[in-house]
């Protein structure tokens, strides 16, 4: 009686079947399957680079755009040295006009006191040194002072007023060559100033005049 | 917990050892088809090709046998192919590839018996199945012949035992694997191929009694 075994592996039928049994699969198909197989683990990949490439794109553009936006805030450099240094003289004044505005907002309030001081009779020759020290000052910074007070003046709502400084500003607060040709025009430009409330200004145009015009007489004030 | 994990190793490994398949040379050092599949299921086409390159002969056979027609053995490998390809994502080294391997081969197989019910028993292979042009006449004749007989005998052979037989024979596969293939019960898979065998071995016998 023959095994179990022995009835699943007859060498005969096995060796017959070999044999017989001799084909391989057709290379054109083993190319189609081999090439689904890369295709599709391709396409996993790919699926990845279908939202990689919008993403980089978008990248791309969003840094171009930064980019040139960050160039164009560049634009306002000046080409030449002579224009960087126009420039920088330009700061420069403003930076020290305003530290001006601020000296003198900080003596403000004794402001009125010092300017009366040398009209005093009979003060102190303490108290005129000083007036002379602050009257020396006040003539150095007169035109800073007087931007000073027309601003301060726009600030309070006084625009009539700073209207007629930014006039004034073509003469930088002083009466021009042309208003002093003539001890006339100088006395009506030391009206105008009068008029404008420019008080320190108009005296020392007045005491400028009398010092070059010794005889002129200022007309009396009409009351 | 470790004695489970050291188990479930060992129960991977066995799995994914290679077939002893008597007319496939021994590749050692060669990375086994579990491995492959797994490096296929990452990505590696190349062990996808190692892989197919094994197997898509005896597949092949297998389907030719079966089928009876080389169109639709054709057919059938792709589409076995195919599923591979597209279980490879899913793939776990559950068993062992061959038997997921002609599982996949088989379930193909009747589905194509289902769509096309115009297959029946008698299948008839092509003669230019067998043409070889590169042996001598005598030689020819005599393996005409012998392929004639076993032809024959296969013909004769129920689907079912015909199936158990080729997976034997071309998959290597155990009866127990059979089992798993065809999904029947071991004792079912090791009658069929029983009866197989014995009726090829009295088909191959008979013309040299005569």
């Amino acid at each position: 009686m023959m095994t179990s075994k022995a009835n699943d592996n007859d060498p005969r039928v096995s060796d017959a079947y070999r044999e017989l049994a001799t084909e391989k699969s057709p290379p054109e198909l083993d190319a189609t399957i081999l090439k689904m197989a890369a295709g599709d683990v391709r396409t996993r990949y790919g699926l990845a680079r279908g939202w990689l490439r919008p993403v980089a794109w978008a990248a791309t553009i969003g840094l171009s755009l930064a980019f040139v936006l960050e160039i164009s805030q560049y634009t306002d450099v000046p080409a030449t040295p002579e224009l960087a240094a126009e420039r920088l003289e330009a700061a420069k004044s403003k930076d020290e006009d305003l530290a001006n505005q601020e000296l003198h907002k900080r003596s403000d309030a004794p402001a009125p006191a010092k300017a009366l001081a040398p009209r005093i009779e009979g003060a102190s020759p303490a108290a005129m040194e000083s007036a002379a020290l602050i009257q020396d000052f006040e003539t150095d910074n007169a035109s800073v002072l007087q931007e000073a007070e027309a601003q301060m003046r726009m600030d309070t709502g006084e625009a009539r007023s700073a209207a007629s400084f930014a006039e004034k500003k073509e003469w930088n607060g002083h009466c021009d060559a042309v208003a002093r040709a003539s001890a006339e025009s100088w006395y009506e430009c030391i009206e105008r100033l009068r008029d404008e409330r420019l008080t320190d200004a108009a005296r020392q145009e007045l005491d400028a005049l009398l010092v070059e015009f010794p005889d002129f007489r200022e007309p009396a004030p009409d009351r | 917990m470790a004695a489970n994990a050291q188990t479930v190793s060992n129960s991977i490994t066995a799995l994914c050892s290679e077939p002893t398949l008597a007319y496939i040379p021994a590749m050692a050092h060669t990375p086994d088809d579990c491995a492959l599949m797994l490096r296929y299921r990452d990505g590696d086409v190349a062990a996808f090709e190692v892989l197919y390159k094994r197997h898509k002969d005896a597949i092949y056979r297998y389907l030719l046998r079966l089928c009876g027609h080389r169109d639709a053995a054709e057919d059938i490998f792709q589409e076995v192919w195919g599923n591979i390809v597209k279980a490879r994502k899913s793939y776990r080294p559950t068993a062992k590839f061959t038997t997921f391997l002609y599982r996949v081969a088989h379930n193909c197989f009747i589905d194509h018996l289902r769509r096309n019910k115009r297959h029946s028993n008698n299948t008839a292979l092509d003669p230019e199945l067998f043409s070889d042009p590169g042996e001598t006449l005598e030689y020819a004749a005599e393996r005409a012949l012998a392929r004639e007989r076993l032809e024959q005998a296969l013909k004769t052979l129920p689907d079912e035992q015909r199936d158990a037989f080729l997976l034997h024979e071309e998959g290597g596969l155990t009866v127990d694997q059979i089992a798993t293939v065809t999904g029947c019960n071991r004792e079912t898979a090791k009658s069929r191929l029983r009866y197989a065998v014995n009726k090829l071995r009295v088909a191959i016998d008979e013309p040299a009694e005569q």
